[in-house]
């Protein structure tokens, strides 16, 4: 299921491992992420992410926290527990903009936290501010 | 003296033998003035008869010297004349042979004795004096000259004698032309005989007095003991009352006030006895008649407790009659009861089997049927030989009809066989356990008709309940559905917008103008739909009371910072960009920063929306205990009359407006809500033309809440101050 594709603008040599089970949602935020020189690895959910990171090491990771098979929460626990993956920074992204959701995220270790809806182009801001200040 | 009423007291005032002092006693005490004026009676008057007779004595003695003195001077004459005391001696000596005469002496005119004789044991001065000589001899004529003497009367006269020519006397006086004094005579008197017959005297009137005394004395006791004695008598009388002997009558016939007296305690004693006898009487009675009703309650009371127990109708009739058929002796007995046609029905019967309880004719019994009608307590009817009950129980010869009412109603009747004469007081009983057992009759009823109301409540708990927990679980779902819908209606709209301005930004080839325009079109429009749907969200959670205010130590300098970056973007195609006057102090408050900014947006973005040119501010300013966050536009306003509605929702001010400016029109009624969950306020001021400010009052410490069950909003603000304290 992983394949990247950089036939946007200039190459600027970072990885986005996304983690996000909508179709659609996973094929904007990777459209506007390449579109900005960005190389993006997809997963739809926690054990593919965690499969991802076995061959590859991105330099930030988008994980959707509600996810199935094993969810986003679960998936982040995981890596940060992996001495070779903790320091890959991860930036949530939630649907629910639930109260308590961003310090509940940050507990099992994420990094940032992004509240849905998200415009592409926010999204391509964020992660350039993110990768830039980490 | 406040304690004379002691018991003692009492006692010692009532025993008529003791206890009073001596002069305390009334008999006493009279006996004492009566004696006292008896002593003082006698004593005056055997002073009187003493002093009476004491004159009498001295009166006659001196009579009987002026006898004796004119006897010896006048027989004297001779020897005087003569001077020879020959011839005095016989006139001398006659007198001195009397008792009393102590001593006899004549003188001649010159004071010279002639003669004497001297009693033995008298003591006397012969010899006179010139001056009782001259005394004595210058009245001839007159009465003797009288001396006392301790033992005797020493009488002096003098001797007369008659002659013609005057002659001067001795002393050249010529006394008397007839008369001439020619001697003395002189005679002792002996005091003693007087003396002796006074002392006869005093003591005859001390005998008077003694004897007066004596009277007196009797008279006093007699008088004394008369007086005293009804009144000891009365007294004797009162403690014999005392002591219990009610009726005592005194034995005291007189006529005066104590007999009066005597009559009114007789009375008053015998009214006493015969009150205390008719109390004693009404006492006996009383007991009995507690006894009496001692062993009615006890019955009633047994069974009256028998009717407590059970409250099944069968049961409790089945026991009542078993109660009553052993408490009367009655032999046989049957409940009957009232059923929903209103005939009675025989339930239960003790001592002979129920078709014994009908009339030979196979009827009910007719007198039930009267009793029934009549409700006529306890009605006694003979039975025919032939009767069945007779028949089957020869000794029951009448029966006993009694209804059982409850206020006035008839619930049941009761039949007892009886003996041919029941006496009243069993019918009484029977008919009280009849009323008693009306009121457990009704109570079972109305228990049964509890317990099927019971039955029928629990049912239709349970019902209520089933339909509760159906409405609970719609209700969920309900919240559920909505909670969905709104991640599922944004959740493709987030996608339109998201192809959207991945194709506008060129990812998947260039876009030239018109292309370019369309998708600016599409993005605006969804995202319409997108703040339209979180709006009315927003608003049926606020209305169904789902809406949580959630209190947080808020920056509002920050949060006003971060909306109107946020909202810059609206103003890229107005002459103006969004101005903010914040306080230059850090101002912090604890509020709902999402609602907080949601009011914000809408009022900015309101405000942005109807002014073109002009400008659009920000301000945050406190105002004593309230925290104001103003939105001011140069827009154009809201007419007066428009500005009641504009909090209501799905309202602009006119239809063309919500045409010409976009908008749901329901972000001023979310906005005014929110403030109200905030415990504050959202107020506007506007003029037509000139612009409108919308005012956010944040009210610290205000107790107002839009449904009351949310935790109280407050607002702590401090200035000046960084380091995260609050006042509050």
């Amino acid at each position: 299921m992983a394949h990247s594709t950089n036939d946007g603008r200039e190459a600027n040599g970072k990885t986005v491992l996304l983690v996000e089970d909508n179709l659609h949602n996973r094929r904007i935020f990777a459209g506007i992420l390449k579109h900005y020189g960005y190389q993006v690895v997809e997963a739809t959910n926690g054990v593919e992410a965690i499969e991802v990171l076995n061959s590859t090491r991105p330099d930030i990771i988008l994980m959707d926290l509600s996810l199935p098979v094993k969810d986003g929460w679960e998936a982040t626990r995981e890596i940060k527990d992996m001495p070779a993956l903790r320091d890959i920074p991860i930036v949530a992204l939630t649907a629910h903009a639930m109260d308590g959701d961003e310090e509940k995220a940050r507990a099992v270790g994420c990094d940032g936290y992004l509240a849905k809806p998200i415009s592409p182009k926010q999204l391509v801001i964020e992660v350039d501010r993110f990768l830039k200040g980490h | 003296m406040s304690k004379g009423f002691t018991e003692t007291g009492i006692t010692r005032a009532l025993d008529p033998r003791g206890g009073l002092g001596f002069f305390q006693r009334f008999q006493y005490r009279l006996l004492g003035y009566l004696l006292a004026l008896s002593i003082a009676s006698s004593v005056v008057a055997g002073g009187i008869y003493y002093s009476r007779q004491v004159k009498f004595v001295e009166a006659e003695q001196a009579k009987r010297g002026r006898t004796l003195i004119r006897n010896l001077s006048g027989q004297s004459e001779l020897g005087a004349y003569a001077g020879d005391a020959t011839f005095l001696f016989g006139p001398a000596r006659r007198a001195f042979q009397e008792n009393d005469v102590s001593f006899a002496v004549i003188y001649n005119r010159k004071g010279k004795p002639l003669l004497r004789m001297v009693k033995p044991g008298v003591s006397v001065e012969v010899g006179l004096s010139k001056q009782l000589l001259r005394q004595v001899l210058s009245n001839p004529g007159g009465g003797p000259v009288q001396r006392h003497h301790v033992e005797y009367n020493d009488l002096l006269a003098p001797i007369t004698s008659i002659h013609d020519d005057a002659e001067e006397s001795l002393f050249g006086t010529q006394i008397n032309p007839s008369l001439v004094a020619i001697g003395v005579a002189r005679l002792g008197l002996s005091r003693m005989p007087a003396k002796q017959k006074l002392d006869e005297v005093l003591r005859w009137g001390i005998y008077l007095a003694l004897i007066v005394l004596a009277m007196g004395t009797m008279a006093a006791l007699v008088l004394a003991r008369q007086t005293s004695k009804p009144i000891m008598a009365l007294a004797r009388g009162a403690d014999e009352v005392r002591r219990g002997n009610l009726g005592y009558q005194l034995e005291l016939t007189r006529s005066d006030e104590l007999g009066l007296l005597a009559e009114s305690f007789n009375r008053m004693s015998a009214k006493l006895r015969e009150t205390v006898e008719s109390l004693a009487h009404l006492n006996r009675n009383l007991e009995q008649e507690v006894v009496k009703r001692t062993a009615e309650l006890r019955r009633s009371r047994d069974f009256v407790a028998l009717l407590n127990a059970p409250l099944q109708l069968d049961k409790l009739l089945d026991s009542a009659l078993r109660a009553l058929v052993e408490q009367t002796g009655a032999p046989v007995g049957a409940f009957y009861l009232k059923r929903v046609g209103g005939e009675l029905e025989l339930v239960v019967s003790q001592g002979a089997h129920a078709g014994a309880f009908r009339d030979p004719d196979g009827n009910s019994p007719a007198a039930l049927a009267a009793t029934a009608r009549t409700r006529r307590p306890g009605t006694t009817h003979p039975l025919p030989d032939d009767h069945p009950l007779t028949v089957e129980c020869p000794q029951v010869r009448g029966i006993l009809c009694v209804p059982v009412l409850f206020q006035d109603r008839l619930e049941a009747a009761l039949i007892l066989g009886l003996h041919p004469s029941p006496s009243p007081e069993l019918i009484d009983f029977v008919e009280h356990a009849a009323s008693e057992l009306g009121i457990a009759v009704a109570n079972a009823r109305a228990f049964t008709a509890a317990e099927r109301l019971a039955k029928e409540l629990e049912r239709r708990n349970v019902a209520l309940l089933q339909q509760r927990d159906q409405l609970l679980e719609v209700s969920r779902l309900k919240s559920e559905f909505l909670a969905n819908i709104s991640h599922e209606l944004r959740t493709p709209l987030n996608v339109i917008i998201g192809y959207t301005e991945l194709v506008g930004e060129g990812v998947y080839g260039p876009v030239n103008p018109d292309q370019s325009e369309s998708l600016a079109g599409i993005i605006e429009n969804a995202r319409n739909l997108l703040a339209l749907i979180t709006q009315i969200l927003d608003l049926s959670r606020v209305e169904a009371g789902r809406m949580k205010v959630k209190l947080k130590e808020v920056d509002l300098n920050q949060l006003v910072r971060e909306v109107i970056d946020h909202m810059a973007p609206l103003t890229k195609d107005r002459p103006y960009n969004l101005s903010a006057l914040l306080p230059d102090e850090g101002l912090r408050g604890r509020t709902d920063p999402i609602m907080v900014r949601q009011i914000l947006i809408n009022l900015l973005s309101n405000a942005i929306k109807f002014t073109k040119t002009g400008s659009v501010e920000v301000r945050l300013q406190i105002d004593g205990e309230d925290l104001h966050l103003v939105v001011e536009d140069t827009g154009i306003g809201i007419r007066h009359e428009h500005l009641e509605l504009i909090f209501d929702e799905f309202r602009q001010v006119d239809g063309s407006s919500t045409r010409q400016h976009g908008g749901t029109g329901l972000g001023l009624a979310i906005s005014k809500k929110f403030a109200t969950l905030l415990g504050g306020d959202l107020v506007v001021e506007s003029e037509h033309g000139a612009g409108s400010t919308f005012t956010l009052i944040l009210i610290r410490a205000k107790i107002a809440s839009a449904t009351g069950e949310y935790p109280l909003p407050e607002l702590a603000v401090t200035i000046g101050e960084s380091d995260g304290t609050f006042d509050e």
